[in-house]
């Protein structure tokens, strides 16, 4: 394992638009540009049918991302948990999840604030936070950072209920105890 | 405070566990995520907290569209069995499992009670 620059993060989550093929590509694997209010919308039907059941659907699909993403960070800048923050920032910033504002590990939790979430801004005002996607993605990367499984993210204030910025608890679930063997 | 809230909702799994008819239980947060469970081995216990929160989402939104009030519970009737979704304060679910031939009434009243205790654990209003 070797560390990354900022250079080098920023080179491999640079998107390549290949208007020949019609490919848009971030790190080798494809992309495709979707308005922030469309995801927003589907979203929402989501939610009409499946309530607050829509959440466990874009927890899990979030939560898968944020593992390969997180893997994809080890590998690019091994066990440093500062460069796997900045491998994250840059991510998120390139790929247009959101800004990632801050990252403070305090075991056994990690807090993250966040601005421009893409979903949080294209869904407009909402009486909950919105940001189930992220948080799945926030997730998998607490796991790393915390070095163990049975977490949860909480998401504490959403732009989309009138916080100026997102902001996400990782924390261990209630009760639970049990650590896993390190991941960053 | 942690390892006493695990100890009370183990404790409150185990006893309605007890009950005659039923095969298997899990507490899950309503956003899908497994918080405790004596589920089989051959169960994914990620995929069915899932699948009861979306169960119990969609439930949730059918009964308001179709006027019905306010969800008590959900029952997903099969061959081998009975899935019980029950709502256990603002932010969990009870999952049960049950036998196919089981006393409905006296399993409902366990479940009910149950889920009153697990919700009241992780509210933190346990004695």
């Amino acid at each position: 394992m070797r560390d990354a620059t900022a250079e080098e993060l920023d080179r491999a989550f640079a998107a390549i638009v290949d208007q020949d093929s019609g490919e848009v590509r971030v790190d080798g694997r494809g992309f495709v540009l979707v308005q922030r209010e469309t995801m927003a919308e589907l979203q929402r039907g989501l939610e009409e049918i499946l309530g607050r059941g829509a959440e466990s659907v874009l927890v899990r699909v979030g939560y898968k991302r944020g593992t390969e993403l997180s893997e994809r960070l080890v590998a690019l800048v091994g066990d440093n948990a500062d460069a796997f923050v900045e491998g994250l920032r840059v991510y998120a910033g390139r790929t247009g999840l959101c800004r990632v504002e801050g990252v403070a590990v305090d075991p056994p939790k990690v807090v993250i604030r966040a601005s421009n979430s893409f979903i949080a801004m294209g869904y407009g005002s909402s009486g909950r936070p919105v940001c189930h996607y992220l948080r799945g993605v926030l997730l998998a990367a607490g796991e790393r950072l915390l070095h163990r499984k049975e977490l949860e993210c909480v998401e504490t204030t959403c732009f989309a209920a009138g916080d100026p910025e997102c902001g996400f608890e990782v924390a261990p679930l209630p009760g639970s105890g049990a650590t896993t063997p390190p991941g960053v | 405070m942690k390892t006493d809230v695990r100890t009370q909702l183990d404790a409150a799994l185990a006893d309605l566990r007890k009950l005659q008819d039923i095969i298997a239980v899990a507490v899950a947060r309503r956003d899908g995520l497994i918080i405790a469970h004596d589920l089989p081995r051959t169960v994914d216990p990620k995929k069915a907290a899932a699948m009861s929160a979306a169960i119990v989402g969609t439930s949730e939104m059918a009964a308001r569209e179709l006027g019905q009030g306010r969800f008590l519970q959900s029952i997903v009737d099969s061959e081998q069995g009975k899935m019980l979704s029950t709502g256990a304060g603002e932010e969990a679910l009870l999952v049960t499992l049950v036998r196919p031939e089981a006393n409905m009434g006296l399993v409902l009243l366990g479940v009910e009670r149950a889920a009153r205790r697990i919700a009241a654990i992780l509210e933190g209003d346990s004695p």
